[in-house]
């Protein structure tokens, strides 16, 4: 969607600034109520903590937990085994279950390629808090596949 | 650096945003970091399949529409 709104951008170069500043913030509303209802039909499904999915660091700052987890790279698995329908099931419950503010970002910065920037300016937000969240969120995800995907029996 | 502020610095790191002296240290982490090299290589892939599964092509139809009506929402506003 975005990127029909860039060539339609593109297309009216001659609109006054506000013109398209006011669609712009149009837009992005659309597209970040369309994040948020996004929920797969699961309405009633529980929104989880994000905190329970973030990496453990020991006392010094180095990362901890059981090795062969830690070091699990599924990262060059074979691209039809990383898209299985059971892989995609459980990125799309993990992507429906982080808490909204965290999904709505997620969306924005990875499915629509939004600018940090654009973004933190579309939801009146700093750039800093959009940052944070958007790798808070893909922190969550990663540690959901990595269960899922490895380590390798 | 520890594993902690590497992986709090991988979003900057994956999207070029770091000054030359922090990306000298964060690669120089993730030389001696198995575990980070895991995560940082894990953390790109995350991302790129969250684009795959969730991104999805309008159809012509609806393309055509919505770019009319962006036009006239445009003319409207102006």
């Amino acid at each position: 969607m975005t990127k029909l709104l860039r060539e339609e951008r593109k297309a009216t170069e001659g609109e006054s600034f506000e013109g398209r500043s006011a669609l712009g913030s149009w837009i992005y509303r659309v597209t970040i109520n369309a994040a948020l209802n996004k929920r797969h039909g699961k309405r009633h499904e529980v929104e989880t903590s994000i905190e329970e999915h973030l990496p453990g660091f020991d006392a010094s700052g180095h990362r901890q937990g059981d090795l062969t987890y830690v070091l699990a790279d599924w990262s060059q698995n074979p691209e039809a085994a990383l898209l299985s329908e059971e892989t995609r099931a459980l990125l799309n419950r993990a992507i429906d279950s982080l808490p909204d503010h965290y999904r709505a970002v997620l969306v924005l910065r990875d499915v629509e390629d939004l600018p940090n920037a654009e973004i933190a300016e579309a939801i009146g937000e700093s750039v800093a808090s959009v940052k944070s969240r958007v790798h808070r969120a893909r922190m969550a995800l990663r540690e959901q596949l990595t269960r899922h995907l490895g380590p390798r029996a | 650096m520890t594993c902690r502020e590497a992986i709090e610095k991988l979003a900057e790191y994956l999207d070029a945003e770091l000054t030359p002296e922090v990306l000298q240290q964060i690669d120089a982490h993730f030389e001696i970091c198995a575990p980070c090299r895991a995560y940082v290589a894990t953390y790109g892939k995350t991302r790129e399949l969250v684009a795959k599964v969730r991104r999805m092509e309008l159809p012509e139809d609806v393309k055509t529409r919505l770019r009319a009506f962006l036009v006239g929402h445009i003319a409207h506003t102006k």
